[in-house]
């Protein structure tokens, strides 16, 4: 599956598109086939995603969504460094996903 | 420590009130991201992996208590109560709102400090706060 991320203009925040918006889960992403770089050209010139993507992504076995390269799992996650500041804090296992 | 006369303030405070504009315009939709890169880099922001980062200068590595304690409030008010000293003894903020950097630069203002040229290409073509870290780093 294809899905699109960027970060959010106003806050920085990593996003992604659900098909109708953006959220902060990656588990909300949509596949948007073939449309990613004509959804992308609506939204930036929109101002609700500041240097969005197109990425391969593969649904997990429990449907969750996981992108194909580490670098953005560990933008959908949070700082490896610093558990406590990522989307799942009180995960142990969290990071495990991430590689 | 390096200390402002009203020509530095004046500098500093018309590029705060420039960068508050560019901002506003970007967030506006009236600038592209291509046009706005370079004027955010040249204010210290960068877009990184998580968030936007604010790297702030710290002239010859000094501070004094007045502009420590207004970087403790930045990083207490806009970001999550934290910030990274460098090896060059800047300080970075890691998870700053664009909406928010205007009024974090004219925060830095109040104490004679900014975040010119310390991001990108910028920033090698100007001095760096020092030229390297006191103390060997291994």
């Amino acid at each position: 599956m294809k899905i699109i991320t960027g970060n959010d203009l106003r806050t920085g925040a990593v996003i992604w598109w659900t098909g109708q918006d953006w959220s902060v889960h990656v588990e909300d992403a949509a596949d948007v086939g073939d449309h990613g770089e004509q959804i992308l050209a609506v939204e930036d010139a929109a101002c609700r995603v500041n240097g969005g993507y197109v990425i391969e992504a593969v649904k997990d076995a429990d449907g969750g969504v996981r992108p194909a390269h580490i670098k953005d799992r560990v933008r959908a996650l949070g700082p490896t460094v610093r558990p406590d500041l990522t989307l799942k804090p009180a995960d142990p296992n969290a990071g495990n996903w991430v590689i | 420590m390096y200390r402002y006369d009203k020509y530095d303030q004046a500098m500093v405070d018309a590029r705060v009130a420039d960068f508050r504009d560019q901002t506003r315009r970007r967030i506006a939709g009236l600038m592209t991201d291509d046009q706005f890169k370079p004027l955010r880099l040249k204010n210290g922001l960068y877009l990184q992996l998580h968030a936007y980062m604010l790297r702030v200068a710290i002239p010859y590595g000094t501070l004094n208590s007045r502009q420590m304690r207004k970087l403790a409030h930045i990083a207490r008010t806009y970001d999550r109560g934290y910030g990274h000293f460098t090896t060059r003894q800047n300080i970075q903020y890691n998870w700053i709102k664009l909406e928010q950097a205007p009024d974090i630069l004219a925060e830095l203002a109040t104490v004679e400090m900014h975040a010119i040229r310390r991001a990108g290409k910028a920033s090698a073509t100007f001095p760096p706060t020092i030229t390297r870290a006191p103390l060997p780093t291994r």
